[in-house]
Parts: C-alpha cells; sequence; structure tokens
C-alpha cells in the first residue's frame, strides 16, 4: 500500500494535476480571504471557509478522475492486479494518496489564520472543528470520485461525472420542501453529506457527524472494491 | 512440475474464450503458446497470472493455488502482458523502484535492479522518462518489470510484437540466458522453434496439439531423390532396400527422374550404396522435414473441420 500511496502522491506532481489542483485552490480561496477578510478587516473565517466547499465540487473531481480510470486505459491495472497485493490496499493506496494531497492543501490556508492571528484574535477552537469537517468532508468527495473512477476508462467523463455526483450531493437538500414521504425524507438525510457538516461549522465536535462522514468514505471505498473486483470476475 | 493446469475454463458470456484446457510445466523448460489471433493466448496469460478469474479449473504454480493463495502464488509470477504495463511519467529507475516496494521484495534492493537493469540493457536509460523511450526500450522496460523479485515462472504474452528484428534477437537471448521456467505466447513461428523446448497450439480456446520442439517434424522419414536414370530401373534397385514403405514418381525423363519416398526409418547411407553399386548417380537428396507452419496450419485447420464436421 504504501508503494502506491508514493507512486500516485508523485504521479500528481509528474502531471500538472497536483500543481492545477493547489494552484486553483490557492488562488481562489486567496481570492475569498482577500475580499471578505483581509479588505474589510474582518477575523471571521466562515465565509471563506463555506465557499471553500463549493470549490471542492469542481476541484475534487480533477484530483480523483485518474486514479482509476487511467490504469485501465494504460492497462497498468494488469501490472497492480498481478502484483502480491489486494485489492483492498490497491484501493486505499490511491485514496490515502488523494487525501494526502488534500489535506495539505488545506493546512495551505492555515496561512490565513496566521495573519489573522497576527491582527486579532481567531476562535481556534471553532477553526478547529471547521478544519476537521472539511477534512472529513473531502475524503468522503474522494471516495465518491474513486468510485467513478473505477466505472470508467476515461479521465473527462470520470471528472464529470463526478462533478455531477458531488453537486447532487451538495443540492439534494434543496429538495427537501418538496418531499412530503418520511422514507425519501430519511433517504435524502442519508445522503446529504453537507448537512452533517452544519455541526462542525458551528464548532460542535459532532461524535455522530464524524461516525458519518467515516461510514460513508468507507461504504464507497468498499463498493470501489467490489467494482474492480467484479471486473476481474466476470 | 513448476506450473499446473487443470481444467481450466473461461467464458465470456457464451463464448468460451477458453475450454477445458490441462497442461503442465517442468522447471526450467521455455513454452511457446502458439495460435491464431483471438485463440485464447491471452485470456489463459491473463488467468494463470491472476489478473481475471478462471470460470472453473485450478492453477498451481510450484505447488501453490493461486486461487486459494493468490498473494503467495503471484510472488512466483512475473509477468509481461501484450501492451507493457508502464507508467509513463516515470523514469525508468523509479519505475523498476516501485514495481520492487510492489512485489515486496526481500532481495538487497539497489544490486538487485542494477543487475535487472544490466541484464536487459537499460542502465544507460535508467534516468530517462518511459514516455521519451522507443518501443524497444519500453519492452525491455517491461521485460525488466516482470524479473523483479526473480520470480520463478515467467509468462510473456506476444514479448517480441512489433520489435525490429535486431531487438527480436537480442530480446530472445535475453530469455533464454533467464535460465527460468517460462511461458511465452506468439504467433511467429520461427521464434517457437528458436528457443522453445515445446509448444502448445492452442485454437478456439482448446489445446490442439502439443509437440516436443527437438523431435517437430523428424517423426517421418521423407525423402525427395533426383537420379540421373529412368525411374523404372532406380525404382527396381530401391525396392531392394528394407524400409521402404511407398515410392511416388515426382517427375521423370528418359535419363533423369525424381522420386519421392516414405520410409519407416534412416535409409540414405544404404540407398547411397545400393545406388553406387548399381551405377545410378544421386543428383539431389533431400530430407523433407515439415516446416513449423505446415505443422502449424495442418492442426489448425484439421481442428477446424473437427468443430464443422
Amino acid at each position: 500500500m504504501k508503494a502506491i500511496i508514493q507512486r500516485e502522491f508523485r504521479a500528481y506532481f509528474n502531471t500538472p494535476i497536483g500543481y492545477i489542483f493547489i494552484g486553483m485552490f490557492l488562488l481562489i480561496s486567496g481570492y475569498f480571504f482577500a475580499v471578505s477578510n483581509l479588505l474589510p478587516k474582518s477575523p471571521d473565517l466562515g465565509a471563506v471557509l463555506s465557499n471553500m466547499m463549493m470549490m471542492f465540487l469542481f476541484l475534487i473531481p480533477v484530483l480523483t478522475m485518474r486514479l482509476l480510470s487511467e490504469e485501465k486505459n494504460t492497462r497498468t491495472d494488469q501490472l497492480l492486479l498481478t502484483s502480491p497485493i489486494s485489492v483492498h490496499e490497491m484501493i486505499l493506496g490511491k485514496f490515502f494518496a488523494a487525501a494526502l494531497l488534500y489535506t495539505l492543501t488545506l493546512c495551505m490556508t492555515f496561512l490565513y489564520l496566521l495573519i489573522i492571528g497576527i491582527h486579532g484574535e481567531p476562535a481556534y477552537a471553532k477553526l478547529f472543528c471547521n478544519y476537521l469537517g472539511f477534512i472529513l468532508i473531502g475524503f468522503s468527495f474522494i471516495s465518491v470520485g474513486l468510485f467513478i473512477s473505477s466505472l470508467t476508462q476515461n479521465q473527462a467523463s470520470a471528472a464529470i461525472s463526478t462533478f455531477a455526483a458531488l453537486l447532487f450531493l451538495y443540492a439534494v437538500d434543496w429538495s427537501r420542501s418538496a418531499v412530503h414521504s418520511k422514507l425519501i425524507m430519511a433517504l435524502i438525510d442519508c445522503i446529504n453529506v453537507t448537512k452533517w457538516y452544519s455541526e462542525f461549522e458551528l464548532g460542535v465536535l459532532s461524535v455522530p457527524s464524524i461516525l458519518y462522514y467515516i461510514s460513508f468514505t468507507t461504504i464507497f471505498l468498499l463498493l470501489t472494491t467490489r467494482v474492480v473486483d467484479a471486473q476481474r470476475l466476470k | 512440475m513448476m506450473l499446473v493446469v487443470s481444467h481450466l475454463s473461461k467464458h465470456f458470456g457464451a463464448k468460451r474464450a477458453v475450454d477445458d484446457i490441462s497442461f503442465s510445466i517442468a522447471p526450467g523448460e521455455i513454452v511457446g503458446f502458439l495460435g491464431p489471433n483471438g485463440a485464447g493466448k491471452s485470456t489463459t496469460m491473463n488467468m494463470l497470472t491472476g489478473y481475471i478469474s478462471s470460470t472453473d479449473g485450478k492453477i498451481c504454480i510450484n505447488g501453490i493455488d493461486l486461487l486459494q493463495s493468490p498473494k503467495e502464488a503471484k510472488k512466483h509470477i512475473g509477468y509481461l502482458p501484450e501492451i507493457p504495463p508502464l507508467y509513463l511519467d516515470m523514469t525508468v529507475e523509479e519505475y523498476l523502484s516501485f514495481v520492487y516496494e510492489l512485489k515486496k521484495v526481500t532481495l538487497p534492493k539497489r544490486k538487485h535492479l542494477n543487475e535487472i537493469l544490466a541484464l536487459t540493457s537499460l542502465t544507460n536509460v535508467r534516468g530517462r522518462l518511459l514516455r521519451n523511450l522507443s518501443k524497444g526500450y519500453r519492452q525491455r522496460a517491461g521485460l525488466a518489470q516482470a524479473l523483479i523479485g526473480d520470480p520463478d515462472v515467467l509468462i510473456l504474452d506476444e514479448p517480441t510484437i512489433g520489435l525490429d528484428p535486431t531487438q527480436i534477437i537480442e530480446f530472445r537471448n535475453i530469455i533464454v540466458g533467464l535460465n527460468k521456467t517460462v511461458i511465452f505466447s506468439t504467433h511467429i513461428l520461427s521464434e517457437v522453434s528458436a528457443i522453445c523446448s515445446r509448444i502448445l497450439i492452442i485454437n478456439q480456446g482448446k489445446i490442439i496439439a502439443e509437440k516436443d520442439c527437438s523431435t517437430m517434424g523428424k517423426e517421418d522419414f521423407q525423402y525427395t531423390v533426383q537420379f540421373s536414370s529412368a525411374a523404372s530401373r532406380s525404382m527396381e534397385v530401391l525396392q531392394k532396400i528394407e524400409g521402404i514403405k511407398d515410392i511416388h514418381v515426382i517427375s521423370e525423363t528418359a535419363s533423369c527422374s525424381e522420386l519421392s519416398l516414405n520410409c519407416t526409418r534412416d535409409i540414405r547411407p544404404e540407398m547411397f550404396r545400393a545406388l553406387a553399386a548399381a551405377d545410378i548417380p544421386i543428383l539431389l537428396l533431400k530430407d523433407t522435414v515439415h516446416s513449423l507452419e505446415e505443422i502449424f496450419l495442418e492442426t489448425v485447420s484439421g481442428a477446424q473441420k473437427e468443430v464443422t464436421a
């Protein structure tokens, strides 16, 4: 698994993908930080953080699109699947590589905290919860992207489908008012990834939310494993 | 036995890509897997390496069941698929180092990688990106990858396809020099006779013939002989020699004749003496060995006739 994490992580920087992901993220979040904190001299990072969620909807697909689709396309999956490693290890390796890059990129925004810290007193405890929530929600998005990447051989279709799927998860809450069936409402709550973030946003270290995100990610990783296995067994 | 395959099958829906094949390979043997395109060669190799599952049957590598302990069994296999599984964004050395880690090899890393680089003549391109290498070098990198971890069995799927004649010969020499159990598939027949000890001919998912390369085409004794005499005279002499099954006249003129002899043993020395005694000069004597092409076409078309009949 370690070998796969290393390879995938390095591959982000052997290709433009890693630079695009980090560059775009820092550019846009820097802009948000400038307009909502620096210019109005506000210490509240809330606006920046909630805008970041939107950014991840279209940046996470960039991160996950080639993880498995590219392997099938170039037939390098033949190397991985004939090596003495299990499919689980392979999927986890890829997931952790993307998760690592995501987390490191997120950590770069600590610079904003530093700037605010110099000039004022940020609510560190609340921010800790915010960041934890972000890491967990990002991992969930990555697992969805990884799953979709396993379904196709084409990076572009993986990226577009992942974007659509994440947008759906993000916006599914909006349909709540139109739904009256209890069952469907419960179903919406199950897949409403952003709703579970609201507690972190308020600065609550919510155990159910943590468990929700861990389960969500695990389910999609298991599904990915099943897809890869099924393709070998068909 | 290094590799034992029994009753292996693979069905894709109604299509039987591989249909109940069995064979075994002894340590150190080089076996050619021969067949027309779409015969089931790659499917069989993909099953042997655990890339795809089999519908039925059993594969044992060095005594380890591939289905029961896949991780353990896969450690004994080096696989070079038809398209070498290269990460083009890596350098040769990075790539081989990744494969080393992936296969969880315990041999001393630097020494092992250097040996493989030298063996496959990749040492001078070790720092170059795989993307920038030519087809021949990429194929060598593919072979190098298969050799990592010093596996007992090498499975090579059409390893020389797309290489130029010099590269093909180099590649063959590397394979022969490895002293490993090797299975390789090809549809280049001269390749098989050049390096294999045995061939398995596969067609429509079945093994239709298994031949030993050293005796291949030598089971029957057929000769074409040209004499400087009329056919009737030379046939008179030949009939006294034991071991000739039948004689055909291929062509005949008043002073020269050409016959085809079908014998049960090698009668050439006796024939020479008898004809010399009768003062009939031999103008030409040719051993009609069936070429691999003929054997292959005969077997494949024979099997197809059986299927249609």
